[in-house]
């Protein structure tokens, strides 16, 4: 048998080797496209647990991004949108859908008007990610498609939060190589970010770093002389160079984005795909919702672990969540639900709640007017109603 | 969007999430984004409507 012997490899053009043997029979390789790399939840925009299409500002379609706008004047919707083989680009990459604005036209702009597009990271998903982010020459890439239907440049941001205060800021380009985006064509963005000596992340799982991507902001929010490419302190005055206002105040502007994600390293890899059954689960510890969406049934039972009536107007239940959610959560519900049991005949629910609050499940109640059996075990459902569900919220 | 809270009691009597106006029951827990707005809603000298 033949050996190769050698103390690394490299590419003929790279500067530094790609593996590195040493003399006990070991070597360290730099490879790129290690698996769980993304630190972006839902970078592809498979999930949307919380609906299609809204005209408000939150969490309102797809999972775990956010949309912030205020001081609109016109119609800003949010959806989780179908992308077809004539989104050349993203197609071809194994994209199905995207994060899409439509802006039906603001008028002026005013200082204060802004529109911003989120992702919240944990901060223990930072500080454990193996980005040594006090270091100059350690870095994290950024990578996306973006689509816009007005030609010009827009801004990236990211900021990081310690300690329940925001501490830094980072701001970057998003254009074709410089110039303006080209209207209607989907362009690949990448853009490394290095570290610096004056971040710290706490190891929790509150808010470490947000995400943005900005297609508007007001000049209540830049200034001619920004700094891009470069942490600073947080200035809510100084975030990013003066925005164009173009897409903003036209009538009908759209504005996309998919396949965004976040690596440790300098090179942008290719977008590590998950499966949609993989992906809802890491967007499940932020929000869960019974059912999960409308079904053909209009009475679906509610996941439960164990539901008995206390009295003839309440019943007591717990429901176990799967995976665990990040924090207690928020809780919601919609729709007509009901009770039934032996003796309990689809018995009209009035009001559901939280008794105690825990990130693995919550002792919850769910009243009815009368009809209840003290003591008897009862089935929660949807009540004729396909789009009713329960919703928990334990997003940043 | 300005919201209006009123406080819920647990089985054990005792505060400890509110009800917004839109619906959301919010844990008192520091670490969901919706209590941190209450406490907010509260610093500027707003109160919850009391528990039934």
């Amino acid at each position: 048998m033949s050996q190769l012997k050698v103390n690394a490899i490299r590419h003929t053009g790279a500067s530094s080797d790609a593996v590195t043997l040493a003399t006990d029979g070991t070597c360290t390789a730099k490879i790129t496209n290690r698996s769980n790399r993304n630190l972006i939840i839902n970078g592809a925009l498979q999930c949307n647990q919380y609906g299609s299409s809204s005209g408000s500002s939150g969490y309102k379609t797809v999972d775990r991004w956010q949309m912030n706008a205020g001081g609109a004047n016109a119609a800003l919707t949010q959806s989780h949108h179908a992308l077809t083989s004539s989104d050349t680009g993203p197609w071809e990459k194994g994209f199905r859908n995207s994060y899409h604005i439509l802006n039906a036209g603001q008028s002026g702009p005013d200082a204060g008007d802004y529109l911003e597009l989120y992702q919240y990271i944990e901060a223990q998903n930072i500080s454990q990610s193996g980005w040594n982010y006090a270091s100059s020459s350690s870095k994290l890439t950024i990578s996306f498609w973006v689509k816009s239907s007005v030609a010009q440049k827009f801004y990236g941001f990211l900021y990081t939060k310690q300690g329940g205060s925001i501490q830094k800021m980072y701001s970057f380009e998003v254009s074709n190589g410089g110039s303006n985006l080209t209207a209607d064509t989907w362009t690949k963005i990448t853009h490394t970010i290095p570290g610096d000596s004056s971040l710290a992340f706490d190891n929790d799982n509150t808010l470490g770093l947000g995400v943005g991507i900005f297609p508007f902001q007001g000049t209540d929010l830049t200034t001619s002389g920004h700094s891009l490419n470069t942490w600073a302190a947080f200035n809510a005055a100084n975030k990013l160079p003066d925005y164009t206002s173009t897409w903003w105040t036209t009538s009908n502007a759209t504005f996309e984005f998919t396949g965004v994600q976040l690596e440790v390293g300098d090179v942008a890899t290719d977008f590590e795909h998950r499966s949609y059954g993989d992906e809802l689960a890491r967007c499940k510890r932020y929000y869960q919702q019974f059912p999960e969406s409308p079904t053909s049934d209009n009475y679906t039972p509610l996941v439960s672990s164990c539901v008995a009536c206390h009295s003839t107007q309440e019943a007591y239940w717990a429901v176990d969540f799967r995976p665990s959610l990040r924090n207690p959560p928020s809780f919601s519900h919609t729709g007509n639900f009901r009770a039934n049991g032996s003796g309990v005949s689809s018995v009209s629910i009035t009001s559901m709640g939280i008794y105690h609050n825990g990130t693995s499940s919550s002792f919850m109640y769910a009243r009815v007017s009368s009809g209840m059996v003290a003591g008897v075990p009862v089935i929660l459902s949807t009540h004729n109603d396909a789009t009713a569900c329960i919703k928990f919220d334990s997003e940043l | 969007m300005t919201y209006t809270y009123k406080l819920h009691k647990g089985l054990d009597g005792v505060d400890n999430s509110v009800i917004r106006s839109d619906g959301w029951q919010i844990p008192f827990d520091s670490g969901n984004k919706d209590y941190q707005d209450y406490l907010e809603w509260v610093s500027k000298g707003n109160t919850a409507e009391a528990a039934d």
